[in-house]
């Protein structure tokens, strides 16, 4: 008796579950269904299977959306962001694990404190001085401003990954006549890999799905990265509701992918550091 | 504990000379601005060149706004959204979650795929979903439930809508967060408990929210902060108009739109200020907690 209630909670439980997950994926397979139809075709009914599948939706979304040039700058600015907050992560991550310098621990503190700094306190001064500097409407002028916005939280993952790696490796290469650069070279960045790879990873997705600053920084359509580029073109296009569906799927599309291909990395990373 | 390089002397100096010019950047592309900004607040500030001190000018115009306790009353119905719906829904199933091993990770996935979506995609899908004639609408009437059609993005309903949205996005977050402080549980504390014949709810409440009592602190913290300075799927759907509006809203346009940069600055002072004081207070009650 109590086996058989047992198993049919366990049963009731597995369907709600599956059912809340159906829930929560409704709106991204609604979107990439009507991605597939015409506008007249959603307009008449909201969400709908596409048939026949409106494949020229997308390259008519692609060549309109001006999305080369969108993903090009995405790439550019993620990607240069990203390998600068690594570089920083791993050279600061290693003096601050690796020294107890009176400046190491005022540095742990004051990193672990601009963690929640909102992103309008410093907003209004940084971008009127970039504006005098002529770097509002660059992708360096962004670029720069990620980078101090991702160090903070990479350094402290990197110096606690870097403090878990024994010491007495780095003493060895030191004896044999290492350089500290040819230690976090040589010695620890090719056991920091993990750390690195997560890195790598969430401030790549963070600045690609950046809206707030790059929809300020960069005000010329052709300079935009691809998230608002979007939302400008819902403004201008969004009559065609197609286009919306079709436009959203080819925007998320990298970002989705790269998560069901590096899924334990994107958990694993962008929850570290709350869990403790 | 021997605490330097290996290198001695000279190791100390190659440490600061690399932490040094990584603290002065963030310092000067955040901290600095951050103090410029309570500076500006005192100020009549354009953006360019005027530039006049007005002393407390600023704060009387806001604390005298009606528009202010309109975004600040925002701020804190979408504060009271966030610390209740996806913390309760997280926990709840994360608990349930962790006791499913067919099927963990493909769930885990699909709860969580709406947080690795921008704010600008997502908040557009659901503007045309919410689209009063092109919408869900159509379908709950299609479906014999036209009493369920509502006009999302107006006044009476855009802020809920917008946070709906959010939330969708979130929670996943917050499930996965909450489903690894979980796993730290001791499973020997839920046998026990099972023994002495407690139901599923009496080991939610007196062994997981117990044991994931940090974590949920750590949720709250950050709820309250990013609460009060919460802007990208406000602005995305509905530009903080239509009984939206929030304080960064408001702030973004005075500073971007209206040319008031001195103004802007004085929301951003009191947006930190509270933050400063929810910190201060979480400090508070952490060290409670940790002495407890």
């Amino acid at each position: 008796m109590m086996k058989h209630k047992k198993k049919r909670n366990s049963i009731i439980l597995h369907l709600t579950l599956m059912l809340l997950a159906l829930i929560q994926v409704t709106p991204l397979l609604a979107a990439l269904m009507n991605s597939l139809r015409t506008n007249a075709a959603i307009k008449k009914v909201a969400v709908g299977i596409p048939l026949p599948p409106q494949f020229s939706n997308f390259l008519k979304a692609w060549t309109i959306g001006g999305y080369f040039t969108a993903f090009t700058n995405s790439i550019l600015v993620s990607i240069a962001s990203s390998v600068v907050v690594l570089a920083f992560s791993i050279i600061g991550g290693y003096f601050l694990s690796r020294t107890s310098l009176r400046f190491s621990k005022f540095l742990l503190i004051y990193f672990g404190v601009s963690l929640s700094i909102p992103t309008f306190s410093f907003l209004v001064p940084v971008y009127y001085s970039f504006a005098s500097l002529n770097l509002v409407n660059t992708h360096i002028g962004l670029i720069i401003i990620y980078i101090a916005m991702n160090m903070p939280f990479n350094i402290m993952l990197a110096s606690s990954f870097i403090s878990q790696i024994p010491k007495a490796l780095d003493e060895a290469a030191i004896i044999d006549g290492c350089s500290p650069y040819q230690v976090i070279g040589r010695i620890i960045f090719p056991l920091a890999k993990p750390v690195i790879t997560t890195i790598l990873l969430i401030s790549f997705v963070n600045t690609w799905n950046e809206y707030t600053l790059a929809n300020i920084f960069l005000q010329k359509p052709e300079l935009k990265t691809a998230a608002t580029r979007y939302v400008l073109f819902v403004g201008e296009r969004g009559s065609d509701l197609s286009m919306i569906y079709t436009a959203g799927i080819i925007t998320m599309l990298p970002i989705v992918i790269l998560f069901f291909l590096l899924q334990n990395y994107f958990i694993d990373g962008m929850t570290s550091g709350s869990v403790k | 504990m021997q605490a330097n390089l290996g290198y001695k002397k000279r190791g100390n100096r190659v440490a600061v000379a690399s932490l040094l010019p990584i603290f002065l950047y963030h310092f000067l592309v955040i901290v600095l601005p951050s103090f410029n900004s309570v500076v500006n607040s005192f100020t009549n500030w354009n953006g360019l060149l005027t530039k006049e001190f007005i002393g407390v000018e600023n704060y009387r115009e806001l604390f005298g706004d009606p528009n202010f306790y309109e975004a600040f009353a925002n701020n804190l119905r979408w504060l009271v959204l966030f610390l209740t719906i996806p913390i309760i829904l997280s926990i709840v199933v994360g608990f349930f979650l962790a006791k499913t091993h067919r099927g963990q990770v493909a769930l885990r996935a699909c709860y969580f795929l709406p947080y690795v979506i921008s704010a600008a995609i997502a908040g557009k899908i659901f503007a045309a979903f919410y689209n009063p004639y092109f919408g869900i609408n159509t379908l709950f009437e299609q479906l014999g439930l036209a009493f369920l059609a509502k006009d999302w993005l107006a006044p009476a309903n855009a802020l809920y809508s917008v946070a709906t949205v959010d939330m969708w996005h979130w929670w996943g977050f917050l499930l996965v967060v909450f489903l690894s402080a979980m796993q730290q549980i001791d499973p020997m504390l839920y046998e026990s408990a099972e023994v002495e014949g407690a139901n599923e709810l009496q080991k939610l409440w007196f062994i997981t929210i117990p044991g994931i009592k940090r974590t949920l602190l750590f949720v709250i913290l950050a709820t309250m902060v990013w609460s009060i300075s919460t802007f990208d799927y406000v602005w995305v759907m509905t530009k903080g108009s239509s009984g939206s509006s929030l304080l960064s809203t408001m702030l973004y346009k005075n500073a971007f739109f209206k040319y008031r940069a001195g103004y802007a600055c004085a929301i951003a002072v009191v947006q930190t200020g509270i933050a400063i004081v929810v910190f201060g207070g979480f400090a508070l009650i952490q060290k409670n907690v940790g002495d407890e």
